[in-house]
């Protein structure tokens, strides 16, 4: 059989692959089957899509060199990951910029946040939009977190990009990498005793039978870049392209209400296991830490400058 | 010819003790690296960089050592009809099974060193360290490489033993491979 | 794909080492295919394949049992299992399981174990007066426990495969060993009469309180393993490194048996021990992908589920299916392989991962002593001089026992299920 790049079959038929994290449940996978759907209704069945959840052709970093070899068509990747590639996308790491996840969604939008694919020189893709996953707020097995004063000492997991470690350790927290299939254990046994993560995340790991306090923080946005290897892009006509697109910005359109139904759905769940609820509001010391925080790296990087500047305009709206 | 043949099993000698001698360090430094970050934890210190620390030497220790156990052929095969084997078939077919392993480290060899030189890699830095990505990733062309080496070496040990018909030859050339260490 | 499958058997049965006979099936089936895209991806592949936090404990407990060899630990495990059993009637052939389960509880591998205790159990049982034969499949049947009771190799790989929690496997092979070590005990006491198995002398109440305290060092080791788990000191991986260390000070210190001067060989054999394991899974994990790309995994699962829908008969199915690979293929290759074709099917039918890669794993692990391929059969076999055809034959009641295990793990979830449970 075929495999590789997008190949046309005997038959006429035209096949991407679209690969992205996540099991059927993840918000990867429902936006993505949106996408398939769209497409393969306005392509009358001339274009199909092959969705690979789960990572199973790689990780992030592998399926980036996929997508510039061309075995991979389409992916969704993580910021975390294009963090690798171009510091620029340090900007969604910004702490604090959005209060709730449809600014992070209106953000994903706009020219600044789009500027910061022109970094991505070197990796062969032609970008297609953003996907939100979650906003970052944390759970903590040790007691609710209720100011920032809080986080001082505790063990936070995190994800090891530089921009998120050196936002815990302004706060005084120990932030910790431990690996995603050792989390549950290592949170259970204290290793670590507050989880850096979203609300879906959250729930879908369970980690809600350890710890009893969520606290809604917003402090960072969590999404994915969806984008098209440029040797696939460039083998498509003018018309595919515009499939293509026109199906990606309804799958985006989506993706806020999709959201909305899984986090609703991970809070409920949480709610029903006796989890305890507060939130962080914005005060005078928070936006200090936040302002010299963002300065540290808006000052390095044009890109980030414009992202933030956005990102305050979309907020204060 | 000769000269030149046996300069390649010299070379093969060093590197093999060079390798030796790397995963040795690489497995002593792993195990000490994830103690001292267990021991950092206790004191509620958090070192960021000693699992990608470890992750690399696993890597390094895997792909080194497999060329290794290609030089000393202890990799793990079914041996059960090349046991059956005798005289010049068998070591026929010890030669195709190095020319398989030779075929595939040179194509190997010839992807992985276009792929840590790909600009797009090139550029790519490793999420706790921030070191470089390509340097981790290198251990595939070097290693790839030595197993070349290694298997020309092996061959060319084949061709001897198979060239010398008496069996107390034979014998020899085997102990003396054995007897190295 | 026929190339694939073809090149596959073909080099398999050539002696082609087997990482190499998934490197190269890989590589023609992208050759022939016309795909030179999969190329530039391919050693990034095989690199990631091994880049998983989990698998750090592989070269650790590899160490450790290096270092309780050379140091002595062994030895001293055996001696109290021997003060202790030698004195019933079949005495040492106690002693072989017992010691086996509790070599098991610190070692991860069958097939280092059953070369472990092939050197020392079966010329002590020979010179009782055992036969040879029994022997050799006694103790290469116990050391089968080496990764069922936890720590294990495998259980380590299939986490990471299956991204399931490397301490919850480990928890859930505890009941699973003592299933298949008390059933290899009845075994023995049905024919220790008929068979007229010898006993020792009982041994001194001096001796006995001697032997122990002898031993309780070496016991801390699966102390710190399990405590390393259930406790927040360390993850399980970080517990693995604790015991390496561990290991070393009480042969080096203590027992005073581990000479500093051999510490160079030791972390030569792990190395190359560690790649062995390693290089098998980075090359799976190259052959696993290829059959993603291909759509196998969603062919297979969609033929499955067409069979039949009670899970009763999936687990039927999917234990010949393991069975039948584990007789051909080596364990670890199988895993990378088949979990992720089977695991989303399993977990269609409602079976906890946990639980399946248990059923996963001990079937492999049988898989190690059954002919024509089991790398544990075939060092069992050269390590006491016997003809594979005639050591296979008496294997047959031993293998017996472990299906009958294997049945009960199969149908009784709790079996697997309720120690992990108590710890979430
Ligand atoms: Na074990
Ligand atoms: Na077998």
């Amino acid at each position: 059989g075929g495999g590789g790049s997008s190949k046309t079959s005997s038959d006429g038929v035209k096949t991407i692959k679209f690969a992205f994290s996540g099991a059927e449940s993840h918000i990867h996978y429902k936006s993505a089957l949106i996408f398939k759907d769209e497409v393969e209704k306005k392509s009358d069945g001339k274009i199909a899509v092959e969705l690979y959840p789960n990572n199973t052709l790689g990780t992030d970093a592998e399926t980036m060199s996929q997508l510039k070899s061309g075995s991979v068509d389409m992916a969704a990747i993580i910021s975390g990951e294009l963090a690798n590639h171009s510091p620029s996308f340090n900007a969604w790491f910004m702490p604090f910029l959005f209060d709730n996840a449809e600014q992070t969604y209106e953000m994903g939008k706009t020219d600044e946040a789009k500027a910061l694919f022109e970094t991505l020189t070197e990796a062969g893709v032609h970008p297609l939009g953003y996907f939100l996953i979650e906003m970052r707020d944390v759970l903590s097995s040790k007691e609710l977190i209720e100011s920032i004063d809080d986080f001082k000492g505790l063990n936070i997991r995190v994800t090891p990009s530089p921009a998120i470690v050196d936002f815990w350790e302004t706060l005084g927290a120990n932030p910790t990498p431990v690996d995603f299939a050792e989390l549950y254990s290592a949170f259970q046994t204290g290793v670590v005793n507050t989880i850096d993560s979203g609300s879906t995340g959250m729930s879908s790991g369970k980690f809600y039978e350890i710890g009893k306090n969520y606290t809604t923080t917003n402090h960072m946005a969590f999404n994915s870049a969806i984008l098209a290897s440029n040797k696939f892009w460039d083998s498509l006509s003018d018309e595919e392209k515009s499939i293509v697109e026109e199906s990606m910005n309804v799958a985006v359109e989506q993706n806020i209400s999709i959201y909305k139904e899984l986090a609703d759905e991970a809070m409920a769940a949480m709610k029903e296991e006796g989890v305890k609820f507060t939130e962080i509001k914005m005060d005078a010391e928070l936006q200090k830490v936040q302002e010299e925080f963002i300065k540290k790296y808006a000052s390095k990087d044009e890109k980030i400058k414009a992202f933030v500047e956005k990102a305050k305009e979309i907020n204060s709206n | 010819m000769m000269k030149y043949l046996n300069g390649i099993e010299y070379v093969s000698r060093i590197f093999e003790k060079i390798v030796i001698f790397i995963v040795q360090v690489s497995v002593g430094v792993l195990i000490l690296d994830l103690n001292i970050a267990v021991l950092f934890r206790i004191f509620k210190v958090q070192l960021v960089g000693t699992s990608e620390i470890a992750l690399f030497l696993l890597a390094w220790i895997t792909f080194l050592g497999a060329s290794l156990s290609i030089k000393q052929g202890s990799m793990v095969a079914i041996t059960v009809i090349l046991e059956r084997l005798k005289g010049h078939v068998s070591t026929s077919v010890q030669i195709i099974i190095q020319l398989f392993v030779l075929f595939f480290s040179c194509m190997l060899f010839y992807y992985s060193f276009n792929w840590i030189t790909a600009p797009n890699v090139q550029s790519t830095l490793s999420s706790a360290l921030q070191i470089p990505m390509w340097i981790p990733y290198s251990i595939i062309p070097l290693t790839t490489l030595l197993t070349i080496i290694f298997c020309i070496s092996n061959i060319i040990q084949l061709l001897k033993t198979e060239s010398s018909t008496s069996v107390a030859d034979y014998q020899q050339s085997i102990e003396k491979e054995w007897g190295v260490e | 794909m026929l190339i694939m499958f073809l090149s596959f058997v073909i080099l398999l049965f050539l002696g082609v080492p087997i990482a190499y006979v998934l490197g190269i099936s890989s590589l023609l089936y992208i050759l022939f295919s016309g795909d030179m895209l999969l190329l530039e991806s391919a050693s990034h592949r095989v690199y990631s394949g091994i880049q998983n936090f989990g698998m750090l404990a592989i070269p650790l407990f590899i160490f450790v049992g290096e270092v309780m060899n050379s140091g002595g630990i062994t030895k001293r495990l055996i001696s109290f299992c021997q003060v202790i059993l030698g004195h019933f009637r079949g005495g040492l052939a106690y002693v072989n399981v017992v010691a086996n389960m509790f070599l098991a509880s610190i070692l991860g591998s069958a097939n280092a174990q059953t070369a472990m205790m092939s050197r020392v159990m079966v010329p002590a049982m020979e010179k009782e007066g055992y036969k040879k034969e029994f022997s050799s499949a006694l103790t290469v049947s116990s050391a089968l426990l080496g990764p069922i009771i936890p720590p294990s190799l495998v259980f380590i790989i299939y986490g990471v495969t299956a991204e399931a929690s490397i301490a919850k496997m480990f928890l859930g092979g505890i009941i699973p060993g003592f299933l298949i070590g008390g059933g290899l005990i009845l075994l023995i006491a049905a024919i220790s009469k008929k068979e007229k198995f010898p006993k020792a002398d009982r041994a001194s109440f001096k001796t006995v309180v001697k032997s122990f305290v002898n031993v309780i060092p070496a016991l801390s080791i699966p102390a710190i393993i399990l405590i390393g788990i259930l406790s927040g000191v360390f993850t399980a991986t970080e517990s693995a490194a604790v015991a390496a260390l561990i290991a070393m000070l009480i042969g080096w210190l203590l027992y005073k048996e581990l000479k500093l001067k051999e510490l160079p060989k030791i972390l030569m054999n792990t190395a190359l021990n560690t790649a062995i394991v390693t290089f098998i899974v980075a090359m799976a994990s190259l052959f696993s992908w290829i059959l993603t790309f291909e759509r196998i995994p969603n062919q297979v699962a969609d033929f499955l589920i067409s069979i039949s829908d009670s899970p009763f008969v999936f687990l039927l199915l999917i234990n010949i299916i393991f069975l039948i690979v584990g007789m051909f293929l080596d364990g670890m290759a199988a895993m990378i392989i088949l979990v992720p074709i089977l695991l989303p099917v399993a977990v269609q039918f409602g079976i906890d991962p946990i639980q399946f890669g248990i059923i996963l794993c001990v079937n492999l692990t049988i898989g190690l002593i059954t002919p024509p391929v089991g790398t544990a059969l075939f060092i069992a076999s050269s390590m006491s001089n016997i003809k594979i055809e005639r050591l296979s034959r008496t294997l047959i009641p031993f293998i017996g026992v472990a299906l009958v295990a294997l049945v009960i793990i199969t149908y009784i979830p709790a079996v697997t299920l309720w120690i992990p449970s108590l710890f979430g």
